[in-house]
């Protein structure tokens, strides 16, 4: 059974609503720059809107949405044709024209997280940025494929890595 | 080693704190309706060249028609039919992969290039197949054949057609083979979860 289109459109600007912020977030985990985070943003969007057609309402949408938006990420590197894998780690570094003591506290904290997420391996970012967001071990397993037990390993795993790189960056 | 211990409530926090997305509805909609429109002119454009082999059959099978042009026309016809089962055969399983689980996706992800792979070998064998058969039809009708009026056009057009196709094919098996090594990597490093990017 499909939705309807009114019921579709309903559907999704409740989704963006609730979780636009955090599809937004996850753009982070697949580029560096903002233009192609805009891209790949309305690449999800696109691609959520045609799979509420075919959404059953007895599923979980949190999970739905993550899913596609995470594959949607995923399937986004592989199209990145002009750009080097070099180019991309260079994009890691941080502009040293940027003011760095403007940054609030609480920049300083975010950025140095996203930084240390930026290096992990997809296999490790993408468990730990589903954390972050707020999502239960069982539903990261359902978003990821893999079993809760897995989970559990791979959080622990991403946790450490991100806390070395947040003290080697503090340190240096 | 600094050994300040790390609040990841606070980390989580800060994570969730970044600043709101800053796209509007209105840049999708405008996206959305660009795409709605490619498919129109997709959809325009497979029955254009639908009807054009309609009529193509219709002109060339008239009662006044030449052995060379009913081979012609069932070759073409033939190839159609052969690379629109192939293409539905090559498809199967491929729908819908967006909701499925990462793991899952990145799995049909990767067969979906190695059909893409599969669809390019197809299309170099059809264009050495037809090129074949073109030459041996142009070679055995010289005299009374689609090529007897004008040969030079015929060629030019012959062979533009084959340079734009096999160009297509190599891109798109080049394409194809890089969109294979990248989920194969990253099928790989998902598996592994061995810590830092390479």
């Amino acid at each position: 059974m499909t939705l309807n289109s009114a019921k579709r459109d309903e559907l999704f600007n409740q989704t963006m609503v609730e979780y636009g912020d955090a599809l937004w977030r996850l753009t982070f985990g697949y580029c560096w720059r903002d233009a192609d985070r805009r891209d790949l943003y309305q690449e999800i969007l696109m691609a959520i809107w045609q799979a509420l057609e075919q959404f059953r309402t007895m599923s979980s949408i949190r999970t739905y949405v993550y899913r596609i938006g995470h594959n949607r990420g995923l399937s986004y590197r592989a199209q990145e044709k002009r750009r080097s894998h070099a180019s991309l780690e260079r994009d890691l570094i941080p502009d040293p024209r940027q003011a760095l003591y403007k940054l609030t506290e609480e920049d300083r904290r975010r950025q140095q997280l996203q930084l240390a997420i930026r290096r992990l391996n997809p296999s490790l970012r993408q468990p730990l940025m589903l954390h972050l967001d707020g999502l239960s071990n069982p539903e990261i397993a359902e978003v990821v494929g893999i079993t809760e037990g897995n989970v559990a390993v791979r959080l622990t795993r991403a946790r450490k890595a991100v806390e070395q790189s947040i003290r080697g960056g503090e340190a240096s | 080693m600094n050994n300040k211990k790390i609040n990841w409530d606070a980390l989580a926090e800060s994570w969730q704190g970044e600043e709101p997305n800053p796209l509007g509805e209105q840049s999708f909609r405008a996206r959305l309706e660009g795409r709605r429109r490619t498919m129109l002119l997709v959809v325009l454009g497979e029955l254009a060249l639908t009807i054009g082999l309609i009529w193509l059959t219709i002109s060339l099978s008239g009662p006044a028609s030449v052995g060379a042009d009913a081979v012609l026309l069932t070759v073409l016809w033939v190839s159609w039919a052969v690379a629109t089962g192939f293409a539905w055969w090559n498809r199967r399983g491929q729908w819908r992969v967006s909701v499925a689980s990462s793991q899952e996706f990145l799995q049909l992800s990767l067969d979906r290039a190695t059909k893409k792979i599969r669809v390019a070998r197809f299309s170099a064998g059809l264009l050495i197949l037809q090129a074949l058969f073109v030459t041996w039809l142009w070679l055995s009708t010289a005299e009374t054949g689609p090529a007897a009026k004008s040969p030079s056009a015929m060629l030019l057009l012959l062979l533009t057609m084959v340079i734009v196709y096999t160009c297509w094919t190599i891109w798109y098996y080049r394409r194809a083979r890089r969109e294979h090594g990248h989920y194969s990597d990253l099928l790989g490093s998902m598996n592994s979860a061995e810590g830092q990017s390479p």
